[in-house]
């Protein structure tokens, strides 16, 4: 798409997507980008992330994917923890708990390996496609678990 | 006699921005495209709802990773503060942030119901949004709320809305106030 930048009198960096919405006192860069995301003020200079940049501000957004996922798969399982920290706390031995529930907690440990690994792998992806297959794991991971 | 039917104006095609009175509603449909400017001119003590529902199918393309947002007075400004939670039949997570380019109204595709203040001192989108473009999440639900801290800029068109991906869907936001 193309936009064209300028900044307000403010200092505050503004993106027009069409060309009749920029002020008519300013003076504006025409840019083709992605998105307006994709224009940032810089020391002063306006100017449109670099490929780092933009698979920086892409690897937040799948760390809090990653979250949700991994959320979605302890949540059916945290009644066992309340169960046991409830335990502890009325001074009550635990170890049946933990005989009755060691399924279900070392496939807690699992998930939590998991989400450390992928953690690791999205830190580690050099480009948008790498980002993008890691992606596909942590979705087809939440997927299978449901059916 | 006594009305119980908001007057409705078709802006799909509309050139020029325009002003909807008190309780007039504003309807658009749009087709495979990534922005739409709704061409809706606002001033100063308002107060807008607004229905959008995609009509695109639910799908896991990576494309599709990005939030939507309305962008006011058709531009991107740096300034605005964010946060959004999601909540799925499992999981929740949460996000914040500040120098946020717009009001954001949902992610992927969704279906939507959002509330618009146009006040000097105090602009602000709240949205409720089911999401359905993330598969395996089926019902994401999705709440984000935005400010934009900015009291000096004025707040003259209502904005465009930006996609991640080209969509689809139709549009009603009505001027409540």
């Amino acid at each position: 798409m193309r936009v064209w930048a300028y900044v307000n009198e403010q200092g505050t960096l503004c993106c027009a997507l069409l060309k009749e919405s920029v002020p008519a006192n300013v003076r504006a860069v025409e840019l083709e980008v992605e998105t307006p995301d994709d224009v940032i003020l810089n020391n002063g200079q306006i100017r449109v992330k670099t490929e780092q940049e933009k698979i920086e501000s892409m690897k937040q957004e799948a760390l809090t994917e990653l979250k949700l996922t991994v959320s979605a798969l302890l949540a059916p399982t945290d009644y066992i923890l309340t169960k046991i920290t409830e335990a502890q706390a009325l001074g009550e031995d635990i170890d049946p708990l933990l005989s009755r529930y060691a399924n279900e907690l070392s496939r807690r440990q699992a998930i939590r390996r998991w989400n450390a690994s992928m953690k690791a792998a999205i830190n580690a992806a050099g480009t948008r496609e790498e980002l993008q297959l890691v992606l596909e794991q942590i979705r087809s991971r939440l997927t299978f678990s449901s059916e | 006699m006594i009305t119980r039917r908001f007057t409705r104006v078709d802006l799909t095609n509309a050139t020029e921005d325009y002003l909807l009175k008190v309780g007039e509603e504003a309807y658009i449909i749009f087709n495979n495209v990534s922005s739409v400017p709704l061409k809706i001119a606002t001033t100063n003590d308002t107060f807008y709802e607004l229905h959008l529902l995609n009509s695109n199918p639910g799908t896991n393309s990576s494309v599709l990773f990005g939030r939507v947002r309305l962008f006011p007075n058709n531009t991107a400004y740096n300034n605005f503060r964010v946060s959004i939670i999601y909540r799925s039949s499992g999981g929740h997570a949460a996000f914040s942030g500040h120098e946020d380019p717009g009001f954001s109204i949902g992610s992927s595709f969704f279906v939507t119901i959002a509330w618009i203040i146009n006040r000097k001192q105090y602009k602000n989108v709240r949205a409720i949004s089911n999401l359905y473009g993330w598969e395996g999440y089926y019902p994401l639900y999705w709440e984000g709320s935005t400010d934009w801290g900015d009291t000096t800029t004025e707040w003259t068109s209502l904005g465009t809305i930006v996609y991640p991906a080209p969509a689809s869907g139709e549009i009603i936001i009505r001027r409540l106030m």
